[in-house]
């Protein structure tokens, strides 16, 4: 075949090109440490990391859900712990002052302690987290108990999204716990409140009968707190789980992404040298090829 | 006397013959580099013997035309595959060009966009009454209908681009026709007188047939007065000795104003519309991304973001939002507008949440402040199959980003394989054709050689009469 001058810087111009290109690439590989910097480098990579940025950032997002429904939890468990230790005092209380041993004077005294329980065990109830009612179910603004006793909240189960198609109850509903239900009023008992209630009158009209009566009362209310208690406790367990698993999901997706998306940077180096001693020697080979025709040498 | 005479002048046209030579290899070294260009060579001839006292003498030489290295079979080849390259390189440009609205590198994508909308989603559906809370809600929802928007805009942007581009090349063949019936006029000129090659018309024509060819699928053939006539997509004649006909595009209303491909009707026919009938080369491939890939994109575009937009309304038009809005259900969270074929271009939030975050409804009963479950089921939106049935938002994206990416790879595979066809047939082209410099250098030598041989011959002649003429004293 005839070679002609065109043809030489042709392939000249071509090989040079194709060394650059190489090595442009390789550079930019290098440079940014990524082997996937626009679609067409690897469209099925690409369609996968959606996904993967998708779930790593999601699972993210239900860490921080799960963190907050568990400070919210132990915040609502700390109130039970409360009224779970405040339960005890007044039972103590009561035992005591049942008895014989004491007198009306000594009742009444007690009965002063007895109401500083009361207030505190409505506090406890309308405890708070991050400016709304733990125990208020959906009217998180609207405190959950009155003085008198009354419930104020309602029956809303505040679920939250802890993983993927995974929704859970992170709240408890308050009123089973401060209300007695129709079936407990028809066995005799009463509101949280109305049984220290209770316990006051006794204590103040100087009744053992009224005290004996509220002591029973104080061991159905403690009973309930307890159950709350556990309660909340299986909620915190099924949300550490539910953590569990969105950190290892992060953790696993993160590792796919980076086997998709990030280069080597052993390998990135290497192929970032072998292109630059390519394109070296293309250019020294060039060099060679564009050397002086015979006109060059003609006198 | 006439027979020194005779050889005289055998001396002279051989000194004519070798000049005629020297400036053709110069030519050829002045043009060695212009792409197109085809050697030329002196074709010298013998002139017929004289016949003297039975013997038969010869007459010299004469140059009888110059020719050009030339395979015209090599050419139709080159050009009927710079059309399939045109149409692959075209098309690889364009699509390269909308690849950057769906980069992963971008921090605004639709699917990242996506994910912070629903991660602020389930913020509120864990603080419903917070309002700073309500407010990023409020501004991740404002960015998904803007990143739909943009998507929108940068395919609309991208098909106005290809279109002036395209009428920007039909402008190019029009005037690349009108040279060619020129050069036709020009060559029939020249070419009158027996031995008389327009090599260098006929090249330029050349360059231009093949600039036609990467831009449009046209065929071409050479009459006897060595004119072309040059015939487009459907058959139509775009070039007929010296005349050549109109080609333009005109808007196309039912195609949102796009540009058609127009030719001029012949003898003052109806104009013809060639645009379904151009089926290869740059504008072929042009018309494709522009009609079926981007609107194929936007439409997909549309999809989504009318299914993001409707699903989340219906289900927020059952909640209840905060203060003036806890009794009051019925709201939707986005707008759709504007302009129905493109839903997305115009996607907006509703006038009564940008008016109001309390607005945002995320409660399933009135007057509860923390009530989520509204909120709720707007999250388990996220992964249900609601496109077609078979696809989440997210699947959605990635596989019109997966399909869009794998079409780039396979334009670029088709890209390479035809420019090596290409290539390959310019080395062709090139070996015949092309000039070698060395080759012109020996070439130069050969005619030196031959015009001091030439000389002496005259010198010899000269020299000879000199003899004859003193022979007289």
């Amino acid at each position: 075949m005839r070679v002609t001058d065109r043809h030489r810087y042709d392939i000249v111009g071509t090989r040079v090109e194709s060394s650059k290109e190489i090595n442009a690439k390789a550079l930019e590989t290098l440079s940014t440490l990524r082997k996937i910097n626009r679609v067409s480098d690897n469209p099925n990579g690409v369609a996968g990391g959606i996904h993967l940025k998708d779930r790593i950032s999601s699972n993210e997002q239900f860490q921080k859900t799960i963190e907050f429904s568990k400070g919210m939890l132990e915040r609502s468990e700390n109130a039970l712990a409360g009224i779970q230790e405040n339960m005890m005092r007044l039972k103590e209380l009561a035992i005591g002052m049942a008895s014989d041993t004491y007198d009306h004077s000594s009742r009444l005294a007690a009965s002063e302690e007895v109401r500083e329980i009361l207030k505190e065990v409505v506090q406890l109830g309308n405890t708070t987290f991050n400016n709304r009612y733990v125990f208020s179910g959906f009217r998180s603004q609207t405190p959950s108990l009155s003085m008198d006793g009354k419930y104020l909240g309602d029956d809303g189960s505040l679920v939250l999204q802890v993983g993927e198609n995974q929704f859970q109850q992170v709240n408890v509903q308050a009123r089973e716990l401060f209300e007695a239900n129709v079936d407990e009023r028809a066995a005799g008992h009463t509101n949280m409140v109305d049984t220290i209630e209770q316990l006051l009158a006794g204590l103040t009209s100087n009744s053992k009968d009224g005290i004996r009566f509220a002591i029973s009362e104080l061991d159905f209310q403690l009973e309930k707190t307890a159950n709350f208690q556990a309660k909340v406790g299986s909620i915190v367990t099924g949300l550490n789980g539910a953590a569990e698993r969105a950190s290892r999901n992060v953790e696993l997706d993160k590792g796919t992404m980076s086997t998709v998306f990030d280069a080597d940077i052993f390998e990135a180096s290497s192929d970032f040298r072998r292109s630059e001693a390519v394109l070296q020697s293309t250019l020294l080979a060039s060099t060679k090829l564009l050397q002086p025709s015979l006109l060059n040498f003609l006198q | 006397m006439s027979g020194l005479f005779r050889t005289l002048n055998i001396g002279s046209e051989s000194l004519s013959v070798s000049r005629m030579g020297v400036d053709t290899a110069g030519h050829n070294i002045a043009n060695a580099q212009v792409e197109g260009y085809s050697r030329q060579r002196v074709n010298v001839k013998a002139r017929p013997p004289h016949e003297k006292g039975g013997v038969l003498l010869g007459a010299g030489a004469y140059a009888e035309s110059i020719d050009r290295a030339h395979d015209q079979w090599n050419e139709k080849q080159l050009n009927r595959a710079s059309q399939s390259a045109g149409a692959a390189s075209a098309r690889l440009t364009a699509l390269k060009s909308i690849e950057g609205l769906f980069s992963p590198d971008l921090q605004s994508g639709v699917d990242l966009e996506m994910t912070k909308f629903f991660n602020a989603a389930q913020d509120l559906a864990n603080f419903p009454d917070d309002v700073t809370i309500r407010t990023s809600f409020r501004e991740a929802a404002r960015s998904l209908a803007q990143s739909f928007q943009r998507v929108e805009n940068g395919l609309e942007r991208e098909q106005q681009d290809l279109n002036q581009k395209i009428a920007f090349e039909v402008s190019n063949l029009d005037d690349s026709m009108k040279q060619i019936a020129r050069l036709n006029a020009q060559i029939r000129e020249h070419e009158v007188l027996p031995g008389s090659h327009a090599n260098d018309l006929r090249d330029e024509r050349d360059g231009l047939l093949r600039d036609m060819s990467r831009k449009l699928d046209i065929h071409y053939y050479e009459d006897q007065h060595g004119m072309v006539c040059v015939r487009g997509p459907g058959d139509s004649m775009l070039v007929d000795g010296v005349m050549a006909t109109h080609l333009y595009v005109q808007p196309n209303k039912a195609k949102g104003g796009l540009f058609d491909v127009m030719i001029e009707g012949a003898e003052g026919g109806m104009d013809v519309n060639l645009s379904s009938q151009v089926s290869n080369g740059e504008i072929a491939a042009m018309m494709d991304v522009r009609d079926k890939v981007i609107t194929g994109l936007s439409a997909k575009n549309n999809q989504l973001a009318m299914s993001v937009a409707n699903s989340i309304n219906d289900v927020h038009r059952e909640g209840f939002g905060l203060n003036s809005f806890k009794e009051v259900a019925g709201r939707n969270l986005f707008k759709i507008g504007g302009d129905p074929s493109r839903p997305a271009a115009s996607l907006t939030l509703d006038d009564a949440i940008e008016a109001s975050t309390d607005a945002i409804s995320f409660g399933s009963t009135p007057m509860a402040s923390g009530d989520n479950v509204v909120g709720n089921r707007i999250l388990a939106l996220k992964d249900q199959k609601i496109l077609d049935g078979r696809a989440s938002f997210h699947q959605f994206y990635s596989d019109m980003v997966g399909g869009f990416g794998t079409e780039v790879v396979r334009a670029e595979h088709v890209q390479e394989a035809e420019e090596v066809m290409v290539k390959d047939l310019q080395n062709r082209r090139e070996a015949v054709s092309g000039v070698s410099l060395d080759e012109e250098a020996t070439s130069l030598m050969r005619w030196q050689a031959n015009f001091a041989a030439s000389s002496k011959l005259i010198t010899t002649v000269d020299e000879m009469l000199d003899t004859v003429l003193a022979m007289k004293r």
